[in-house]
């Protein structure tokens, strides 16, 4: 079963690519954030089923959430002529980052028994 | 587990569509960029083209206009000659210009001699008249030349050989003694002419030194152009 996130990863893309959408320019942000979002979300659950705290709930409605958020915020951004999407994307990419750095802290302390940290990167 | 790895994968669709979708948008705007500058580049080189076209347009229209114009100029050319020919065929005629051919040169002087040795007579016995050039010249016409000049005088249709006081003028030029009269022609005719001539005995009789000079095939004879203006007071073209 695990491989299904994958097979789902491929099945979007080739979905995104047959479906073929031109989106407008002015909208690529959003989609780009989006996608960010949909990243972070994926390993945050990533590391939630690793922890064992994992809600599907609370992640699909974090997931909107953020994309949401991460929208309303590029919208403002254009309207005040500030790329305040750039927030959304730092704060996307910072939260990925330490949530990658915590599923390999957790697969290494899996596999190689190590006593870990919680807060050490 | 089931339930996490569904909404896992529900999620993944989104992000793997998403990211496909703004990974086509760049594509296509990225090959987007470049079609239109190469079509502003095309558009660039087709009106260069349409340029090019009308130029060489107007290129091949000059070039015909130039053709015109030099058939034109050819037949205006053409025609040019031929009123030059017909210019050089009457100045011939009229004597304007210098002429070259066979002919025969007779040449009298005055007798000095004889005046000198007898000057108690009358000079008019000793010198040359301009009945006499007036009679030669006739003789010579009449032999058939085409053109006679006496010292350097052509003698066209007004021409006039006449006599004031003691000076002969032809042309109303002035000339003195000794006298060359120049022709072209036949030489051995106009020879036969002068020799068989009145005016030829009567100087011979009178002691005037006459000689003449024949130019045959190999020599020829120059003579003058007129010089002196033809002027038309009276006379219009008869049509």
């Amino acid at each position: 079963m695990w491989f299904l996130p994958f097979l789902g990863l491929f099945a979007g893309a080739a979905l995104g690519y047959l479906l073929n959408i031109e989106i407008p320019a002015h909208l690529v942000k959003y989609f780009s954030v989006a996608f960010l979002a949909a990243l972070d979300t994926i390993f945050g659950g990533i590391k939630s089923i690793q922890n064992g705290s994992f809600e599907g709930i609370l992640l699909i409605t974090g997931f909107f959430t953020n994309m949401l958020v991460a929208g309303f915020f590029a919208y403002i951004g254009d309207s005040i002529g500030v790329d305040l999407y750039l927030a959304a994307v730092f704060a996307f990419g910072v939260r990925i980052f330490s949530n990658i750095s915590q599923i390999r802290h957790n697969i290494i302390a899996k596999y190689f028994k190590i006593n870990r940290d919680d807060n050490d990167e | 587990m089931k339930k996490n790895i569904v909404v896992l994968t529900i999620i993944t669709i989104l992000s793997g569509f998403f990211f496909i979708t703004v990974y086509n948008y760049q594509l296509i705007s990225n090959m987007k960029s470049n079609p239109q500058r190469n079509s502003s580049l095309v558009r660039i080189i087709e009106n260069l083209e349409t340029e090019i076209e009308a130029e060489q347009e107007r290129l091949n229209e000059m070039r015909s206009k130039i053709e015109n114009i030099e058939v034109q100029l050819s037949d205006e050319q053409k025609n040019i000659q031929s009123l030059k020919n017909e210019l050089a065929l009457q100045k011939k005629e009229a004597g304007l210009v210098s002429l070259q051919g066979t002919g025969i040169k007779v040449i009298l002087d005055d007798n000095k001699d004889g005046l000198s040795e007898n000057p108690e007579s009358n000079p008019n016995n000793y010198i040359v008249h301009y009945e006499s050039l007036l009679a030669l010249v006739e003789e010579i016409k009449r032999a058939g030349a085409e053109a006679i000049s006496i010292n350097e005088q052509r003698l066209i249709t007004n021409s006039d050989i006449r006599c004031v006081g003691n000076v002969i003028l032809v042309n109303t030029a002035r000339i003195a003694p000794p006298f060359e009269i120049s022709a072209i022609g036949n030489p051995l005719l106009i020879e036969k002419y002068i020799i068989n001539s009145s005016e030829y005995d009567f100087l011979l009789t009178s002691e005037i030194p006459i000689s003449y000079e024949l130019f045959t095939d190999d020599k020829t004879i120059t003579i003058p152009s007129y010089k002196s203006n033809i002027t038309f007071t009276y006379t219009q073209l008869a049509n």
